[in-house]
């Protein structure tokens, strides 16, 4: 498998519970090093896709391949790639934090000898280094999050799948839980995340899966590159500019949308380009007030989607 | 180590069960060795050794054992088992050893003293078949119960709610089975497809062979569970085994034919029984035998299928090599009426195995549902009217020959009987295939 291969790829994927048709014809390819935010309406199917993904539920046809390996033909194989936490997760409750991690690695493969190293820097990344001696019944429902997700990860998977991970948490700890994506993410990790709560997906995703009625109605990079991987900026100028666009054009920037003092541009992805083109644009003697990438928002992206595809 | 190994030792050998455990046990040996009746002390530990030795390897153990699984899916960390790398031979050991560990950690030693004491009464049974004896059934018991948990946790939401407590009555039946059994074995000692063997020697050969499949099926019941395909010929395997250990018993004077094929019937049909009232049975499964069957792929339907199906093949033939191996026995037996028995030992079973397709057809019926609830009690109650409470309630009433068409046992008649089944089990397998297609069959 080469490293620019997809990590998942699934096809023609079906699964029916009795009277009900819960997934049809699913097919898609998630790229290393995303975060997917799969969303849909309730019983649009995202639980079971989870669940296929995984290999705790075989569908009644179709493919799934996990980092080059099928995962209804060799599913042990596969979990070594893969983690996955449920919506309705467990805990060992009578034990410690350092035994149900201890035991999760163990479970998932890990040498007996890089297992204290894998405890303890799964508790440090999850904030739970000093909570290792403490039983897991006794935690909040926050850190037996964090635990949980621990676990899911303790052996260093490839795939993460996590299924409304922050159901119940309190702002605080969705934050950190965000930023605990991001982190993963940079690491390398392929995430997906199934959650109602499109605000909090939209501060890590990378790309959406819109699944409606077991069929996958949209997925798509969010905030797409170019071809060139360029981005769109939205520069806000501290007044109106007469002649913004000519100006603008003369500078070599093709303008998008443009309003009274602002205008959406396309510039590089990379930092230091990015500050070439605020001083040129300084430079050309526009105030400029605000110089942002423009993040699609998920929840109208969404809804949006949602809207088309309902007759 | 095991990692299963591991988390039960932590869960169920704590520093403060290490040590009371033990200390109690002592305790009660002392006191029942202290007691103030006459004779060697040892001698009156026989009695507390066997009930204790019972109590904590047979009945906690078995609860020990299914609560393994059932408190699994009750917590919700049956997932995590099921998402890790172990193969079903580690979850097996890992759950059958580690489960029910605090039993064997206190049963050995009640073991250890049985095997003592018992040295020191005269004419006792031989102390270390004793001990393998009861070792062994514990293992056989455990495994069952395992297996017993797997096959619940299959229906997800009921799971593990009484199992715990249920699965005790297994080593209550097997005791009231067996103990008189052994008793009699080991007074007289017993033959064995013709060879003669002591009382407790054959029950300690037996209860390893028993705990081996019971390891065994809980392996396969683990393989079930962790996704691991595997075809199924160890259900019917153990029939065959069944029917071979039962017929041994009466296999004196070349009769293995006869027996063989009797108690194959007996084993296979009580095989297919257990499966269909105990493995949940979907319209979900049965699509997906029916999609592999026709993309062509038959091992794949066969790995898919469930269990009862199998044992049902097996009955049926059975109850067609029945008439052969039972040719002549009338006449051998100088029965007047031979070819009345010839007739109904070559068409009873054949009915047999048809009213076992035709509750298998009643479950799949309601299975198919649009949307099903309570599918074996459902079918378990229209077996149960079908066989003993209509015809019971006809009968009653003077209506014998109706009785006759609802159940034809009630008549008599090997033929007729066969002819009644197999009409029955047509019009049950028809209704649950159309039910089946209406609701769940291939769209379109």
């Amino acid at each position: 498998m080469n490293a620019t291969d997809p990590i998942a790829r699934v096809d023609a994927l079906a699964y029916e519970y009795p009277g009900v048709r819960a997934l049809d014809g699913v097919s898609f390819a998630l790229e290393s090093g995303t975060v997917t935010a799969l969303v849909g309406p309730n019983g649009a199917g995202k639980t079971t896709l989870l669940r296929c993904l995984a290999g705790l539920d075989s569908p009644l046809e179709g493919r799934i391949a996990v980092a080059g390996v099928d995962v209804l033909e060799s599913p042990r194989e596969a979990h070594r790639h893969l983690g996955y936490l449920s919506d309705f997760f467990g805990v060992y409750e009578s034990l410690t934090v350092a035994q149900c991690l201890h035991h999760a690695g163990a479970i998932q493969g890990v040498a007996a000898a890089a297992l204290p190293a894998a405890v303890e820097g799964t508790a440090k990344r999850l904030g739970l280094a000093d909570r290792l001696a403490q039983a897991a019944g006794t935690l909040s429902r926050g850190l037996r999050q964090r635990l949980a997700i621990g676990q899911a990860l303790i052996h260093g998977p490839r795939l993460l799948l996590l299924d409304e991970p922050a159901a119940g948490l309190d702002p605080e700890a969705r934050h950190a839980l965000a930023g605990l994506f991001r982190s993963l993410q940079s690491e390398g990790m392929t995430l997906v995340v199934s959650s109602h709560i499109l605000a909090e997906l939209d501060e890590y995703s990378t790309h959406m899966l819109v699944l409606r009625e077991g069929r996958v109605v949209e997925h798509r990079a969010l905030a797409p590159a170019g071809g060139d991987g360029r981005r769109r900026i939205r520069v806000r100028l501290a007044a109106p500019v007469d002649g913004l666009r000519e100006r603008l054009e003369a500078l070599g920037i093709a303008p998008g949308a443009a309003e009274e003092n602002a205008v959406v541009i396309e510039g590089p992805a990379d930092d230091a380009g990015r500050a070439a083109l605020l001083a040129k644009l300084v430079g050309a003697g526009l105030a400029v007030a605000e110089f942002a990438e423009v993040r699609e928002n998920l929840h109208d992206s969404y809804l949006r989607t949602v809207r088309e595809e309902t007759p | 180590m095991n990692p299963e190994l591991q988390r039960n030792a932590w869960l169920e050998l704590g520093p403060h069960r290490r040590i009371a455990g033990p200390a109690v046990l002592l305790l009660v040996f002392a006191l029942f060795g202290a007691g103030g009746e006459a004779g060697d002390w040892r001698a009156r530990l026989v009695g507390p050794a066997y009930v204790l030795s019972f109590v904590i390897l047979y009945l906690y153990g078995a609860h020990q054992a299914a609560e393994s699984v059932a408190e699994e899916v009750r917590d919700r960390t049956w997932d995590l088992q099921r998402l890790s790398a172990l193969g079903p031979g580690a979850m097996t050991v890992g759950k059958l050893f580690g489960a029910p560990m605090f039993a064997w950690y206190l049963g050995i030693p009640c073991l250890v003293v049985l095997a003592f004491a018992s040295s020191a009464v005269p004419n006792a049974p031989h102390p270390g078949w004793l001990v393998v004896t009861y070792a062994a059934g514990a293992i056989a018991v455990h495994g069952a119960s395992i297996g017993l948990a797997l096959q619940e946790a299959r229906r997800e939401a009921r799971a593990g709610r009484r199992l715990g407590v249920l699965v005790m009555l297994l080593p209550l039946l097997l005791a009231m089975w067996v103990l008189p059994l052994a008793d009699r074995g080991a007074a007289q000692g017993l033959a064995w497809h013709g060879r003669y063997f002591d009382g407790l020697t054959f029950l300690a050969l037996s209860a390893c062979a028993f705990a081996a499949w019971a390891a065994f099926g809980a392996y396969r019941g683990f393989c079930r569970e962790l996704q691991v395909r595997t075809l199924p010929w160890a259900w019917p395997g153990f029939a065959l085994f069944l029917a071979f250990w039962l017929a041994g018993f009466a296999s004196e004077g070349g009769g293995f034919a006869r027996a063989f094929t009797g108690f194959g019937l007996l084993a296979a049909l009580g095989a297919t029984y257990l499966a269909l009232y105990s493995e949940p049975t979907t319209a979900m499964e049965i699509r997906r035998v029916s999609a592999a069957f026709a993309r062509g792929d038959a091992v794949r339907a066969m790995e898919e299928m469930p269990l009862w199906p199998t044992t049902l093949v097996l009955a049926f033939a059975f109850a067609l090599a029945a008439p052969l191996a039972w040719q002549g026995f009338g006449e051998s037996l100088g029965l007047d009426g031979w070819r009345e028995l010839t007739d109904y030992v070559a068409r009873a079973p054949l009915a047999l195995v048809l009213a076992a397709l035709r509750d298998g057809a009643i479950l799949v019926f309601f299975a198919s549902a649009a949307r099903p609830r309570r599918v074996v009690t459902t079918a378990l109650l229209y077996a149960a009217l079908l066989w003993w409470v209509i015809p019971g309630l006809l009968a009653a009433v003077g209506l014998a020959f109706a009785a006759g068409v609802v159940n034809p046992f009630f008549g008599g008649g090997g033929t007729r009987a066969a002819i009644i089944l197999g009409v029955q089990a047509a019009i049950a397998v028809a209704l649950a295939a159309s039910r089946w297609r209406r609701h769940h069959g291939p769209k379109g």
